[in-house]
């Protein structure tokens, strides 16, 4: 049904006149603002390329092994991206133990995702030279730390997207209560974007986390399979790209809905 | 009653616009990660410089957080990439504009300078990206050897050119339409996004200066350390103050949409 058989025509021109931002622009702020995804990113692209044959093409050797090399730079340069966010955690569990009043199972979770990205700040660092003084021994243990961890802090999340879904599901975009709207018609097509966008980035969340907890589990499990981790890791990237995309057009339509109110 | 919701909403954007400290250094470490390792090499670099303390410790960690950060290189590559397009189809715009009497000469040129500036920065980046893969691995030493398209010195002139236009559009682009915000909310958030220009200005100059020295010495390590620990620290003040004022601007946006609301409930 296109927007013109809900709004009359007049309506429509109004709604045609607002557009979220364009897909380069969400992708340049994306890259900046998710450094660490842009890495994941590119060593997964490495990693499909690295497995092409070796070809000649216009006289230059396509050498496979080069990806091979790109993929592990491109992953070292993602795990060091994970200090900055566990400064960030380290910076809200302050703020949780200190007003002491946040609910157990959430404290938890940051904890879970402060003890992972702080092993992985480690490893980074040892990668970069800046520390030097941790021996295999230990990584394999912290990484069995890390894997748990994981594993704990990404089922709470999981539980969480499942939660506010149904939340979310559950608004009625046609009902606008009694405030007083410019156009009505207008303000129900917005809220509907809004509550569609706001659907789809916690769906995206949760493909993201369903990935991730796969990922998680396998590590703990099995091991490394190369194959499979690529392929997850690709999902895993798709869903937090589009998460980022459509929780930019959510806000962008909570604040035309906010301006439609008179 | 239409003024007393008028100053609530100035409020509003007010006290959102007071981002604390500790709120911005959270915001960094989530949505501008860099930052976080700029901070300490520039200290680590003055500590050295202050004291001469050629310690093998700080030298290495030095060099651990400058190949850590030479990694942004693909990052802002990736940025100019992806921003080409739309910047071809604004000059594709103002080019049919003009050949249909609906731009005039000097926005077209300006157009042109623009779109260059942006390919300069490209390249720029690219020359850039292009060095940093040895810093991803040393093994990609080859790699980046058959794909150096241009030297670094032409990588530098591109970028200053880049910078340069930049600057230019500080002093020359006329100034964007409204933000959509309130107008007493606009009222508050006028200045900081002057502040902001301000701070993107000082910015680019730092680039330019940069780019203008690696060209002059041969290079960005011939750089004077004295003046490339006084120009990294400029650069990266800019883009913190800068950084500061977007997230104001943001939080002023939110506070809109939630006082709108609330304005449209009392008015109920």
């Amino acid at each position: 049904m296109s927007v013109v058989d809900v709004v009359g025509a007049s309506e429509e021109k109004l709604l045609n006149d607002l557009y979220p931002e364009s897909y380069d622009v969400k992708l340049t702020g994306f890259a900046e603002d998710k450094a660490k995804v842009f890495f994941e990113a590119f060593a997964n692209i490495s990693f499909y390329l690295g497995k092409l044959p070796q070809f000649s093409l216009f006289g230059s050797q396509y050498n496979p092994e080069s990806f091979v090399e790109a993929e592990k730079g491109f992953k070292n340069a993602k795990t060091i991206l994970s200090l900055p966010n566990a400064v960030k955690g380290a910076f809200s569990l302050y703020e949780t133990f200190c007003k002491g009043k946040a609910e157990f199972k959430k404290t938890l979770t940051d904890v879970c995702f402060f003890v992972g990205d702080s092993i992985d700040s480690i490893k980074g660092l040892k990668e970069y030279g800046v520390v030097t003084s941790v021996s295999k021994s230990t990584f394999e243990v912290l990484d069995k730390v890390k894997n748990l961890a994981g594993f704990i802090g990404i089922s709470k999340s999981i539980e969480d997207n499942i939660v506010e879904l149904s939340h979310l599901k559950k608004i009625d975009p046609s009902k606008i209560g009694a405030a007083p709207v410019k156009n009505r018609e207008v303000a129900k097509e917005i809220k509907k974007r809004w509550v569609v966008s706001e659907i789809k980035a916690k769906q995206c969340d949760l493909l993201k986390n369903i990935t991730g907890l796969a990922l998680v589990t396998l590590s703990m499990t099995i091991g490394y399979l190369p194959w499979t981790f690529a392929l997850l890791g690709s999902v895993s990237v798709g869903g937090k790209v589009m998460n980022y995309m459509h929780k930019n057009d959510a806000s962008f339509w909570h604040k035309k809905y906010a301006e439609t109110l008179k | 009653m239409s003024t007393i919701s008028l100053d609530c909403v100035e409020s509003a954007a007010l006290e959102s616009s007071n981002v604390t400290t500790w709120d911005f250094v959270k915001d960094i470490a989530g949505n501008r990660p860099y930052y976080v390792f700029e901070v300490p090499k520039i200290l680590i670099d003055v500590v050295s410089k202050t004291f001469s303390a050629a310690d093998a410790v700080l030298l290495t960690t030095s060099a651990g957080f400058e190949r850590i950060l030479s990694t942004e290189n693909f990052i802002t590559l990736f940025q100019d990439v992806v921003a080409l397009p739309a910047a071809g189809r604004s000059l594709a715009g103002k080019v049919t504009g003009y050949f249909s009497s609906s731009a005039s000469l000097t926005s077209m040129l300006d157009e042109i300078r623009r779109f260059s500036g942006r390919v300069a920065s490209t390249v720029g980046d690219y020359a850039l990206a292009v060095s940093s893969l040895k810093d991803l691995s040393p093994a990609l030493n080859a790699t980046a050897n058959k794909i150096k398209f241009f030297s670094e010195k032409t990588g530098y002139l591109c970028s200053a050119f880049g910078s340069g236009s930049r600057i230019v559009d500080y002093f020359y682009r006329e100034a964007e339409s409204s933000s959509g915000l309130a107008p007493s909310a606009e009222k508050v958030s006028k200045p900081i996004v002057d502040s902001k220009k301000l701070w993107d200005l000082s910015r680019d100059v730092s680039l330019l200066a940069i780019s203008v020295l690696s060209v002059a010495c041969g290079g960005h390590a011939a750089i004077p350390s004295t003046i490339s620990i006084a120009l990294s620290g400029s650069l990266l003040g800019s883009r913190l103050v800068s950084y500061y004022r977007d997230v104001q601007l943001r939080e002023i946006e939110k506070s809109q949409a939630k006082m709108v609301q609330a304005k449209a409930a009392f008015k109920k």
